[in-house]
């Protein structure tokens, strides 16, 4: 009998490993049907806001070489309108970014370098989309893991797959992936206060290895009718 | 019992006082307020930084304090909503920053704008506003005056359209705003208060992040 090489030895143990990983996913999915499972997909759209609302962030932002770099976000979702409005700025408020997106067009009203590259804005405004607004992909599949977990898998905008997972403790992770073994994007969501997180770790494998760790600062509906009185405490008594 | 007379009193007693601050605040020119700035040693202030945003209906508040020795230290300090410390000491420039992994330096990028501005802010503290090789300075009087600098190089133009800088009237050499105009309807502004002025300051504060 022909033995294996130590090679070969590592590559069967390494596709055992992606395929144990991706076994940890697997559960009876079923289709949901609108009409009648709107329960589970109440609980598949739990991550995602159903109103209009505007969140602020401190983002901690780690690239490879452990090089880091701290920023404030701002995002006004209006799910309604599948639109989305982001502005990145330092800690000192000067503005580094500022994009919207419908999802069929991205405009960006504002880019210093270097985030002033066109592939960083979209991919930039892709993570936010894919943050706060459910994928656009009508009737998920949905199945119940081992331990408790629901996962909720869709089709993303270019064909990736997106695994929603809530958690028995109600906080919550999405995956997307080309493959089980091509990961995209990580996102674990915890320190709920309500269904809103006050911590997301946020991980990306493409175009290059990322890591984003938002702590929110505030979260608030966005009515419209605001009064700009709210500024008030700018007096300018000395 | 309120008299005609005592309220006539009361008036005058607050206009003389009005122009009293008045007097005590900044010259009438560059060169007046380069030489009443250049007995300021030393600057300890609390800050609030207001950044208007068109998408926000109130502005987002952070605060901190703001050290400054003559004649080129500063510490400015954020302490909330996140926690960062931009030291400047015998010429070189850190950036420290509350994480995930605690207070650590920040690396490159963001740092060298910031660099610029922070300068400038130690070339205000001294009066020194014509100086600066990144703005033109312009004194403008009426009701409140204000300096008004305008970026010299398209690079800085492109994300600071101007800075305003608003003078106190109580504190000789004081600041009491500054805002940076970033484009219309976005812009920071910086308000300080508890100004002290001259006190001692350690080295430590210019030095260590802790």
């Amino acid at each position: 009998m022909k033995r294996k090489t130590p090679a070969a030895r590592l590559f069967f143990l390494g596709g055992l490993l992606v395929l144990l990983v991706s076994c940890g996913h697997l559960a009876e999915m079923k289709k949901l049907n609108p009409a009648t499972d709107q329960v589970l997909l109440d609980v598949c759209g739990r991550p995602y806001v159903k109103t209009p609302h505007r969140f602020v962030h401190a983002i901690e932002a780690t690239f490879p070489g452990n090089r880091s770099a701290t920023m404030l976000g701002v995002t006004v979702v209006d799910p309604g309108r599948q639109v989305l409005h982001s502005v990145l700025m330092t800690l000192e408020g000067l503005v580094l970014f500022d994009g919207e997106s419908n999802g069929a067009t991205l405009s960006v009203n504002r880019a210093v370098a270097p985030f002033d590259k066109e592939s960083f804005a979209q991919n930039m405004m892709d993570d936010v989309r894919l943050l706060f607004l459910a994928p656009a992909s009508p009737d998920p599949e949905h199945g119940v893991l081992k331990d408790g977990t629901t996962l909720c898998r869709s089709k993303g905008n270019t064909g990736e797959t997106v695994d929603v997972l809530i958690r028995p403790d109600r906080t919550w992770k999405i995956e997307t992936y080309k493959t089980p073994s091509q990961p995209l994007r990580e996102i674990i969501a915890s320190k709920l206060t309500g269904n809103i997180p006050g911590d997301i770790a946020f991980q990306g494998y493409t175009p290059r290895v990322y890591t984003l760790h938002l702590t929110l600062i505030s979260a608030e509906p966005v009515s419209g009718g605001s009064s700009p009185t709210e500024t008030g405490e700018e007096t300018n008594n000395e | 019992m309120i008299t005609w007379h005592n309220v006539k009193k009361q008036l005058l007693t607050a206009a003389i006082l009005l122009i009293c601050f008045g007097l005590v605040g900044w010259g009438e020119t560059w060169e007046d307020i380069r030489r009443e700035s250049a007995d300021i040693v030393s600057i300890n202030a609390e800050f609030s930084q207001y950044k208007h945003l068109k998408i926000l209906v109130k502005p987002l508040v952070s605060q901190g304090r703001f050290y400054f020795q003559k004649p080129d230290s500063i510490r400015w300090e954020y302490s909330t909503p996140v926690k960062s410390i931009l030291l400047m000491h015998k010429g070189s420039v850190k950036r420290y920053t509350q994480g995930s992994r605690g207070l650590v330096e920040d690396a490159g990028g963001a740092l060298s704008s910031m660099q610029v501005v922070v300068q400038e802010i130690g070339l205000w503290s001294q009066g020194r506003f014509t100086e600066s090789d990144h703005f033109q300075a312009e004194l403008k009087g009426g009701k409140e005056r204000k300096f008004i600098l305008t970026p010299r190089e398209k690079a800085f133009a492109a994300m600071i359209a101007r800075i305003e800088i608003i003078p106190s009237t109580r504190q000789k050499g004081a600041i009491k705003s500054v805002k940076i105009v970033e484009s219309e309807g976005n812009y920071t502004l910086l308000k300080f208060t508890n100004v002290k002025m001259n006190e001692k300051i350690a080295e430590s504060v210019f030095r260590d992040a802790s």
